[in-house]
């Protein structure tokens, strides 16, 4: 065995979300009421709660890590977000890029080995920043010879461009979902934030199925963009 | 490693607290469905020590463990095969069991022909196994193995179960693993398959070396801890251990490691073993 370290497998989630003005009211208070409920969820299921880690970061005209990559059971309080400002899709894909990075180094450094990181970016609006500037951005973050690219999956309402939201996840299928035409984000963004806690129990339990694999969520509301086929 | 009590699994590494809650009763049970198996035997080439265990996961939640192992003799050769259903389909504790088996069975009846090739009755396992799994809905990984009686091996796998030589204390991979720098695959070949993405591997066993064929659930941890786990096992299967020896060994706690469990080790006997 050439390997001398131990090691302790871990499946990072990030959850990059919208803070614009726009998330303002019911769409944030949702958030910040149900985001806690994830630790309870995980503390259901000792198995899958050891090798969770869970991470926020938000954007608006700037990005923030809101909570860093954690073990949930050593968590206390998950802080409250708040919504201010534009859409900077490019300061979010560069944040995560740079927080990902970081974060597997630091954590290798402790001992771990990660599956593939998932991120889950929910926004509410289209992007404020150009087009060519986010798009690049995405590039790196996506970027297959960065060995620790992310697999995404994205979640629109309100204002959010399904195109948009496909190029997010890579224009992959079952990776990009919008609610549907005329849905109140009173009522989407409950059901969307549920279904990512049950999406993100689902995918750290299918490491002990032996395929580890990230499962998308059940959201009543939202329904998958279609990826066009290539000729 | 943290010396265990009597007969109690020991901790290795950095301890579970999931590994210590006590397993839901399942809905229904049998002995060909137990969460703890194990068996042992010999013969004049060949001591063989199998053990499964259901991963902590699977005891937690009330549900069945999804490993099977099986072995044939065939004159004096014989056949070992190890399956792990693949959890996100239905069926697939089924399809492990049918997939070593039709293995088994499969490698045994070419094995004892008059000119066997070991490599040829491998390929043929796998794909003996492949069209039997095909008749259930579910998936599973599988590695067969036919060991001559001059310790010449020869193994074929679908999948990231795996086979290891245990010599001298030291664990030697007969598989490739992932790269040591990259982030893990989430992505496991399984049977059923059109084209079975098929892994050969050989390796020939001195007397007293073990040839020790795995699920990922023992895998996986045993590569992530060559300090704790890797000399813990080899340890205690420098020579065959009692069956229920191993299936207490195998039951080890370790933060994070909740799969399913499952080994079977064949150690070539030396003439002083009588």
């Amino acid at each position: 065995m050439v390997n001398a370290e131990e090691r302790y497998a871990v499946f990072p989630f990030y959850l990059c979300l919208d803070a614009s003005a726009s998330m303002a009211g019911t769409p944030m208070e949702s958030v910040n009421r149900q985001l806690p409920l994830l630790r309870a969820a995980v503390g259901e299921d000792p198995a899958v709660a050891e090798v969770i880690r869970f991470g926020v970061v938000t954007f608006n005209d700037v990005a923030h890590t809101t909570l860093p990559l954690s073990d949930l059971s050593l968590v206390e309080a998950v802080p409250t977000v708040v919504a201010a400002g534009r859409t900077s899709y490019a300061a979010a894909f560069d944040h995560l890029r740079q927080t990902i990075e970081d974060d597997y180094h630091a954590s290798r450094g402790k001992g771990d080995r990660w599956y593939r990181p998932a991120v889950i970016f929910v926004s509410d609006g289209r992007p404020t920043d150009d087009p060519e500037r986010w798009q690049s951005a995405h590039s790196r973050l996506t970027d297959t010879g960065w060995k620790r690219h992310p697999n995404i999956l994205s979640f629109g309402f309100g204002d959010a461009d399904p195109a948009v939201l496909a190029h997010v996840s890579e224009r992959k299928p079952h990776r990009a979902f919008i609610a549907a035409e005329g849905a109140e984000p009173a009522t989407v963004v409950p059901e969307l934030l549920a279904g990512l806690i049950q999406s993100i129990v689902s995918s750290s339990a299918s490491v002990y199925s032996g395929e580890a694999q990230l499962v998308p969520p059940e959201v009543p509301s939202m329904t998958p963009i279609p990826v066009d086929e290539l000729d | 490693m943290t010396a265990p009590g009597a007969g109690l699994p020991p901790v290795l590494g950095r301890p579970s607290a999931a590994a210590g809650q006590p397993a839901a009763l399942r809905p229904e049970g049998s002995a060909g469905r137990a969460a703890y198996r194990a068996d042992e035997g010999q013969d004049e080439h060949w001591s063989l020590r199998a053990a499964s265990v259901a991963g902590v996961h699977h005891r937690l939640a009330g549900a069945d463990a999804e490993d099977a192992y099986a072995w044939r003799r065939a004159g004096e050769s014989i056949v070992v095969a190890v399956g792990d259903g693949v959890g996100s389909r239905s069926g697939s504790a089924a399809a492990a069991l049918v997939a070593v088996h039709a293995g088994c069975e499969a490698a045994s009846a070419l094995v004892g022909q008059d000119a066997p090739d070991p490599r040829v009755a491998c390929e043929e396992a796998v794909g003996a196994a492949n069209r039997a799994v095909r008749a259930g809905t579910g998936a599973t990984t599988l590695v067969v193995a036919v060991a001559g009686p001059e310790g010449h091996c020869s193994l074929a796998r679908v999948g990231d179960s795996t086979a290891m030589v245990l010599a001298a204390g030291e664990w030697r991979a007969l598989f490739p693993s992932r790269a040591a720098d990259s982030v893990s695959s989430n992505a496991t070949a399984a049977l059923p398959a059109d084209a079975p993405s098929i892994e050969a591997a050989e390796c020939i066993l001195r007397p007293g070396e073990a040839l020790v064929v795995m699920t990922d659930g023992i895998a996986d941890p045993l590569r992530d801890g060559p300090t704790t786990v890797a000399p813990a096992l080899a340890a205690g299967m420098v020579t065959p251990p009692a069956a229920v020896e191993l299936l207490t060994l195998l039951d080890f706690s370790r933060h994070g490691c909740h799969d399913d469990r499952t080994i079977v080790g064949l150690w070539r006997r030396r003439p002083e073993d009588g």
